[in-house]
């Protein structure tokens, strides 16, 4: 469960990365965000409440992502995000920023180049 | 999902997570119902894979934080974000920032009821005495159709009048005059105030009767019926509305009048004084007139005032040439067809009330300025008292915006109860101010007033916060920084606000009692009282004729059945009360011998002996009429001063035979008495005046006669009236206060005097409580202060005396300057002061004394209180301490370091800051810390600026803050050197401050080694007292060995030889042999990290040789029992 990241920098910088990315192909709601957080890093990145939704809210005022109500009859409204073209860009930045980093780190501990 | 379970309801909990945010509660909803959606998913996820509903829920909530987590993160983004985005929160934000912030009222309860107090008053006032001048100079008359057509022709009587009405043809005429009238008979008759007018007076004017008809042209002709129409006002105090008042019969003046009709509510005519019946002038001549005679014919005097609307197309231009030529070729004079509009008529008839208004306004405008200062300084220091909320604020994530409408919230709830205040106020001061001039119409909200209302607030709300916004918008955008800068400017800016307070207080006040003053003496010297004096008046117009001999009788019989009640005083006299009205006799023909003076009018009445000490008139010199002056008497006169001033200048006239005043007749008048001036036509101008014994007359009737009452008042009306009733073959009489009859000149100045001096004491009140409130609070903002000198050992009586030495300068320099501009001020307008010198002393005295004991009185009684405080409380609570500057050790971290200044190359080390230093002040041990036994360290990092003086203190490190007091107040005395530097110098000074429980040499500061930079802070031997010097061990005198015994006990390996420099000179050079310990850790280091066994040898061979001296006494205290010092 605990986090393989070893400082909360690292972590809250590669969060953003990682929120950017689960909306980029499809609006998603916070607890899908969440939960595929979850899924996709094998429990090893989790986000509770407390963290995830500040983080959303940051983007969202940053104007990197939308979020927009929506409501099914029967059920609470939900509050789906996706991804605006300035989120985009952003992404698209961390996304090679993010890469040059791994490799530079890795490059250094001595780990195999992926 | 077949297996749902029901949606739970997480408002509650994520409510009251979210609460210590303060959300706004749209977006709190918002929230809530997001992070809602998500635990119901959580929870739905574990129930489907078999957990328990209640433990699922459990489950979420666990995950939901750690205790204040979701808060503080959610804090973050939700509070220190702008809104980049949503234009909607931008405007729902920008409306945020206009409703007003009731939680002051909670918060601050003393600060917002005096600030809102102070604009009630202030603007309620000045509100309502605009509305009065208002009403008094500019508004038309009440209900009149298309005023701005109305003209005031020059006309003065009915032929002037007839003459012009039939042959203009630009404009339609009309006249009237006032008369007082009697209604009703016997001792029931009060009398009213009748206007006798034309008959298309009322067309004229465009106003048609609210019951019944006006006057047709029918109605007014000679003797037509007698009709009378009365005003709305009348109409509902006499018959009390009632609807079948028209064709009922009226009598007026012993005269059957029946009812017309009814004015509209509030109309008034064209004139200014309140009118309660209208009667045609030629169907009752005779009631329009004193004499009787036939005034309708006649063509000499001016009794009529005539009005004329402009015909459709007519210009006032075209009007005044007609008129004035229609009047040169039918009268001789043009004077008659002068044309002027009504206003301005109207303005130069209520001449005395708008003299009054403009005093009163000229007050009200004295005390919103007072109000407004006293605001301004209220709100100045409470937004420089918010400097360290601000800080925190801002630390929190506010932005300088966010404290800006915090303010605007707080000032907006302030206006808007202020305001509502104020409207009371304006409502109340209206009614009173109605009370005493009678042409005002009862207050109601009209655009106007509500406009005069803004206006003021407005104004108010500009001078009073905008400086306090700025100072906040400065002090927010400034940065974080608390340095000595500031700590000197706010001690300036307490200087400058105590000395504009006191000087604009004074200014205020002495103006205010020169007014005040000035009034007073101007109603004192009226030369009459109004007080308690009754006048029984005889009712000319229905009295018919009776023989003179027979009256004369009635009267004296009437006089002395007066004479004989209790407490009484009985005068009479020829001239109708204060000379008010027409029965004045005036003689211009006695002529002045001044050249070139003006000649005065001259007041000639027959009295009778108590006449001068009923009416409350002073003989000045000689004596008053007695019973012996009589017919068969020597012929006597009583005349003022300032008529014997103006006839007989440079003669003193008392007991002077003069022929002069005789009067036609032969022989001489013995002056035998010399009268105070009085004054009823104009204030500043005396009617000269001559009093006669009515027994000396040539058969004169008494007009009037005055009671004055020692005793209560009430119920001797009805006693005067029930003796009038007994006396046989009297007119009718009429009884009223004197006040009544004074002349509307007096009677304005009379209701100024009374105003101004309620005005003059609230604005004495109101200066003298907000000059209190500010002093308070600046002193308050010294608790801090105050606290520490108490908790450094003085005694509260010292620091009391303290600040009240140190606002005596400022006090007194507010005084002169306020003194000076009053008596300058005083001097320009020296011209309305009546009988007073600009400099008079009582009014300066007075405001002095009034002003000093509240000043003394706002810096005292805080300064006691703060000196009550337990200090700890007063450093610690108030967290700021003005001269700590730097919150005692409980702001470190981030504040500092964003702060650390950049350029490092001026960091010096302790030994050379203390080097650097031209005047090094010491620590004095705190008293409070002494008695609590609290010893420790406190590091400070300083920064000299460019010149001599201490920049800024940081406390890096304290184990108190009493000791962190102390040691930053000592500090703050350093000064380095007078030149000018390129670089600031900076670096750290540590003291130790510990308490000598063994006996201690007591040095003088002066005794102390000059370059020892670390300075141990001894307990005197005296006991704590505050100011005593700072109490210095010397450093001292240590074993010193040599190079050899060195080695022996290096060799020996039973000792230790430390190097105390700091590290960076042991990285340069030292002592192979040495282990660096640099001197200001010792006291942390040294038992950990030296051997307790051995001997701790310090090498006194480098460095500076105090500091190493220093050292080895260190490590004594530490517990070091044998300490050398290496000395080559």
């Amino acid at each position: 469960m605990k986090s393989w990241l070893p400082t909360r920098e690292l972590k809250k910088g590669s969060a953003e990365l990682v929120i950017l990315s689960l909306v980029e192909d499809q609006p998603r709601h916070g607890y899908d965000i969440g939960k595929l957080i979850a899924l996709r890093s094998k429990q090893e990145l989790r986000f509770n409440v407390a963290s995830l939704y500040p983080l959303l809210y940051r983007l969202e005022k940053r104007g990197w992502i939308e979020g927009k109500w929506t409501e099914k009859a029967g059920q609470r409204r939900r509050r789906l995000y996706r991804l605006t073209p300035e989120g985009r860009k952003v992404l698209a930045a961390q996304r090679s920023g993010w890469k040059a980093f791994a490799r530079a780190i890795n490059r250094i501990a001595g780990l195999t180049e992926g | 999902m077949s297996d749902e379970p029901d949606r739970t309801d997480w408002r509650d909990e994520l409510t009251r997570r979210l609460a210590p945010l303060h959300l706004r509660p749209e977006r709190e909803a918002e929230i809530v119902d997001e992070l809602s959606q998500h635990l119901d998913d959580f929870v739905r996820e574990l129930v489907a894979g078999g957990t328990t509903v209640e433990e699922a829920r459990r489950a979420a909530l666990a995950d939901l934080d750690v205790p204040g987590e979701l808060a503080r993160r959610m804090g973050r983004v939700e509070r220190a974000m702008p809104d980049v985005h949503s234009r909607t929160v931008g405007a729902q934000r920008w409306w945020h920032a206009l409703v007003p912030d009731w939680s002051l009222f909670g918060r601050s309860p003393t600060f917002a009821f005096g600030a809102v107090l102070l604009l009630s008053v202030g603007v309620g006032i000045s509100a309502a005495m605009i509305a009065v001048v208002d009403a008094l100079m500019f508004r038309p008359p009440a209900l009149v159709r298309e005023p701005a057509r109305l003209v005031a022709v020059g006309a003065r009587n009915y032929v002037e009048y007839e003459t012009l009405a039939s042959t203009a043809t630009s404009v339609d005429l009309s006249a009237y005059t006032s008369q007082m009238l009697r209604v009703g008979t016997g001792v029931d008759a009060m009398a009213v105030r009748a206007e006798c007018i034309t008959a298309n007076y009322f067309d004229t004017l465009g106003v048609p009767a609210a019951l019944g008809r006006t006057f047709g042209e029918p109605d007014t002709r000679p003797g037509s019926p007698r009709l009378v129409v009365l005003s709305h006002a009348f109409w509902t105090r006499s018959f009390g509305r009632d609807p079948a008042i028209v064709g009922r019969s009226l009598v007026l003046a012993g005269k059957t009048f029946s009812v017309l009709g009814v004015a509209p509510n509030a109309f008034n005519g064209a004139g200014v004084a309140p009118i309660d019946v209208w009667i045609a002038l030629r169907v009752s001549p005779e009631l329009c007139s004193f004499t009787g005679t036939n005034l309708l014919a006649s063509s000499n005097g001016g009794w009529l005032w005539t009005l004329g609307r402009l015909r459709p197309g007519a210009s006032i231009d075209r009007a005044r040439a007609e008129l004035s030529t229609i009047a040169a070729s039918a009268l001789g004079s043009a004077d008659a067809g002068s044309v002027q509009s009504l206003d301005a008529h109207r303005a130069s008839q209520r001449r005395n009330d708008a003299a009054v208004g403009l005093w009163l306004a000229a007050g009200a405008a004295a005390l919103l300025l007072i109000a407004c200062a006293n605001l301004a300084g209220l709100l100045s220091i409470r937004s420089h008292d918010r400097q360290r909320d601000a800080r925190i604020r801002l630390q929190l994530g506010a932005t300088a915006r966010h404290l800006r409408i915090a303010a605007r919230r707080e000032a907006i709830a302030l206006l808007v109860i202020g305001v509502g205040g104020a409207a009371l106020i304006m409502a109340g001061t209206w009614a009173t101010v109605r009370h005493q001039l009678r042409a005002l119409e009862p207050f109601v909200f009209t655009s106007r007033s509500v406009e005069a209302l803004f206006a003021v607030a407005g104004i108010t709300a500009v001078f009073s916060f905008l400086p306090a916004l700025v100072a906040l918008r400065a002090d927010a955008t400034s940065s974080l920084r608390v340095d000595t800068a500031v700590a000197r400017d706010r001690a300036t800016f307490r200087r400058v606000l105590l000395i504009g307070q006191f000087a604009l207080a004074m200014f205020l006040v002495a103006g205010a009692g020169l007014f005040g003053e000035s009034v007073q003496r101007a109603k004192s010297s009226l030369g009459y009282t109004l007080d308690g004096v009754f006048v029984a008046t005889m009712d000319f117009q229905g009295s018919g004729v009776r023989r003179v001999t027979e009256q004369r009788r009635a009267f004296d019989a009437l006089i002395v059945r007066l004479t004989d009640m209790p407490d009484v005083i009985v005068g009479a006299t020829t001239t109708s009360p204060l000379g008010s009205g027409r029965s004045s006799i005036v003689m211009p023909a006695v002529a002045s011998r001044v050249a070139g003076a003006t000649p005065l009018e001259r007041v000639i009445s027959y009295v009778s002996p108590g006449y001068f000490e009923s009416v409350g008139t002073l003989i000045h010199r000689g004596r008053a009429f007695v019973d012996r002056d009589d017919a068969a008497g020597e012929r006597v006169a009583i005349v003022d001063e300032d008529l014997a001033t103006a006839m007989w200048s440079n003669e003193d006239v008392l007991g002077a035979c003069k022929d002069e005043i005789a009067l036609g007749r032969r022989g001489c008048v013995r002056i035998v008495g010399v009268s105070q001036t009085r004054r009823m036509f104009r204030l500043t101008k005396t009617s000269g005046e001559i009093f006669f014994p009515i027994a000396q007359g040539d058969d004169e009737v008494p007009q009037a006669v005055f009671i004055r009452t020692r005793g209560r008042t009430t119920d001797v009306a009805a006693a005067i009236a029930a003796a009038i009733r007994t006396v046989d073959g009297l007119p009718a009489m009429t009884v009223r206060p004197l006040e009544d009859f004074a002349d509307d000149q007096a009677r304005a100045w009379i209701t100024g005097a009374r105003l101004f001096g309620a005005y003059g004491a609230l604005a004495n009140a109101l200066a003298a409580i907000g000059l209190y409130a500010v002093l308070a609070l600046v002193t308050r903002q010294r608790t801090p202060e105050i606290g520490m000198r108490v908790a450094l050992g003085a005694r509260p009586r010292d620091v009391v005396a303290l600040i009240a030495r140190q606002a005596f300068v400022p006090l007194a320099l507010g005084w002169t300057i306020g003194v000076c501009s009053a008596v300058i001020a005083a001097s320009i307008v020296r011209n309305q002061l009546f009988g007073v010198a600009p400099a008079d002393p009582t009014a300066l005295g007075i405001a002095t004394i009034t002003l000093m004991a509240c000043a003394l009185a706002g810096v005292v009684v805080p300064a006691f209180r703060a000196s009550r405080i337990s200090p700890v409380r007063a450093l610690r609570v108030l967290g700021v301490c003005a001269l700590c500057v730097t919150g005692p050790g409980l702001m470190r971290g981030s504040l500092h370091a964003q702060e650390r200044p950049s350029d490092d190359a001026g960091m010096m080390d302790e030994g050379g800051i203390r080097n650097a230093a031209s005047n090094t002040v010491k620590p004095i041990y705190p008293a409070e810390a002494l008695r609590r036994g609290i010893e420790g360290i406190v590091v400070a990092r300083i920064r000299a600026g460019h010149d001599s003086n201490m920049e800024r203190v940081d406390i890096l490190q304290t184990s108190d803050p009493l000791l962190a007091a102390a040691a930053t107040q000592a500090l703050m005395q350093w000064r380095f050197g007078s030149t000018r530097r390129e670089m600031a110098l900076e670096g750290k000074v540590t003291f130790y401050f510990r308490i000598e429980r063994r006996s201690g040499r007591v040095l003088n500061p002066q005794e102390m080694p000059g370059n020892s930079h670390v300075w141990d802070v001894w307990k005197p031997a005296s006991g704590p007292s505050y100011g005593a010097p700072a109490v210095v061990r010397q450093a001292g005198a240590a074993p010193e060995i040599g190079e050899t015994e060195l080695q022996q006990r290096l060799a020996a390996g039973s000792a230790m030889l430390i190097d105390v420099r700091n590290r960076q000179d042991f990285a340069r050079e030292h002592d192979p042999r040495a282990t660096n310990l640099p001197g200001d850790e010792i006291v942390v280091r040294a038992r950990v990290e030296l051997p307790m066994a051995k001997t701790i040898i310090v090498d006194g061979s480098r460095g500076l040789p105090g500091w190493a001296r220093q050292c080895v006494k260190d490590l004594h205290d530490a517990g070091f029992k044998d300490v050398v010092m290496f000395v080559p």
